[in-house]
């Protein structure tokens, strides 16, 4: 009897005490809740938010680029006849610029704070997965 | 610049692009093995349902007015390098689903011959994780290519595969300008549109842009865009 009182409380401690380290570890998984923001001003929406793209961008990462499509948005630019080389369009900016171009601002602000090592490449694997999603909505829609 | 730095220039870049430009959707495919067919048909599918083709005339419409003419939302379906399952596999799906694709070919890698494409392959960065043709031969060949050309759209991926930027202004000679007149010789008219690995920019390096403007290009696709540098001369006449 006493030694089984003894295991059970040398796991009670065991969980006490990964429990005090995981509650001192600052994460970005910590428990918050909905609405609230956490000490970065985050709410637990930018926590899912920042948790999708890690995961989406680590996914997309792992893809083999000469054996599967890999959807991109092109920037469109007519420089004919401009010596400055400066993009000559009359073009009124669409809804869907300004989706695209806030959702890429915000994940490419976010991005070096969840990974401090980013790159250039990075911006590139943020307009793919912008893509990746785009397309993922068509496929969920029905046909226009 | 730190790599850092680098990242928040490039990004603000691209911000202020996707906010206040034309955009075009695009899928960049590469090797299409048969084994793969089934799951590209799939893509291909949801492209016809929900987006139009795009065709380099409707390109040109669209990057000299801005405006975009067809009911659905324009995606390119780009097919890079010039592997011959692009001819077997890719053309009937494109076919069955009535769109445009865009090849994206490396001469070097078309008149490699079939013995040496393998190597070849190896030696300039093009995948082959999927080897599907037993009698050596990976790349397209010009009579598949020139039956692509009557309803597709072939284009220069340069000569080699390699990166433009380091190298002397012969041998970008023959990447920019050679794979053109590798076109004109084999299909019997210049091709519109000009990627280089890596993708840079019209405008990003000035002595490859003067060899772009000697080839005739109308179109540069780099990482993040797809510029129209001129007019073409059959648009501009009729």
């Amino acid at each position: 009897m006493t030694n089984r009182r003894k295991i059970l409380y040398g796991i009670g401690g065991a969980i006490l005490a990964a429990w005090a380290l995981v509650s001192w570890v600052p994460s970005r998984r910590r428990l918050i809740v909905d609405g609230q923001r956490d000490a970065t001003g985050g709410t637990a929406e930018d926590t899912e938010d920042a948790d999708r793209l890690l995961q989406d961008l680590s996914e997309l990462a792992a893809r083999d680029y000469s054996e599967e499509g890999v959807a991109v948005f092109l920037v469109c630019e007519n420089l004919a006849g401009m010596e400055d080389g400066k993009s000559r369009q009359a073009f009124v900016p669409l809804a869907l610029n300004q989706q695209l171009a806030g959702d890429f601002n915000r994940y490419a602000g976010m991005l070096p704070q969840l990974r401090p090592e980013v790159s250039e490449a990075d911006v590139a694997a943020l307009v793919e997965l912008l893509a990746y999603r785009d397309l993922a909505a068509a496929d969920r829609e029905l046909p226009p | 610049m730190s790599p850092a730095e680098r990242y928040q220039k490039r990004a603000a870049e691209i911000g202020e692009l996707l906010s206040t430009r034309p955009l075009v959707r695009a899928i960049n495919f590469h090797n299409t093995s048969r084994d793969s067919a089934e799951v590209i048909e799939k893509q291909l599918a949801l492209c016809s349902r929900h987006f139009s083709t795009v065709t380099e005339d409707d390109l040109d419409a669209y990057l000299s007015t801005g405006l975009w003419h067809k009911p659905k939302p324009g995606m390119i379906l780009a097919f890079y390098e010039g592997y011959r399952n692009g001819y077997d596999v890719i053309l009937p799906l494109l076919e069955k689903y009535r769109l445009t694709g865009w090849f994206f070919v490396i001469t070097g890698f078309i008149d490699a011959s079939p013995v040496e494409q393998l190597q070849y392959a190896d030696r300039h960065g093009i995948g082959m994780g999927s080897r599907e043709y037993d009698d050596g031969r990976y790349a397209l060949n010009w009579n598949e290519l020139k039956e692509l050309d009557r309803s597709h759209v072939v284009a220069s991926h340069a000569l080699s595969h390699e990166e433009l930027a380091p190298m002397d202004e012969a041998a970008q000679l023959a990447e920019v300008v050679g794979s053109q007149e590798t076109f004109v010789r084999n299909l019997g008219h210049p091709v519109r549109t000009f990627v280089s690995r890596g993708g840079p920019a019209y405008g990003d390096h000035q002595a490859t842009d003067r060899l772009i403007d000697a080839a005739g290009y109308q179109f540069v696709v780099s990482n993040f865009r797809i510029q129209r540098i001129r007019e073409w001369p059959s648009a501009a006449a009729s």
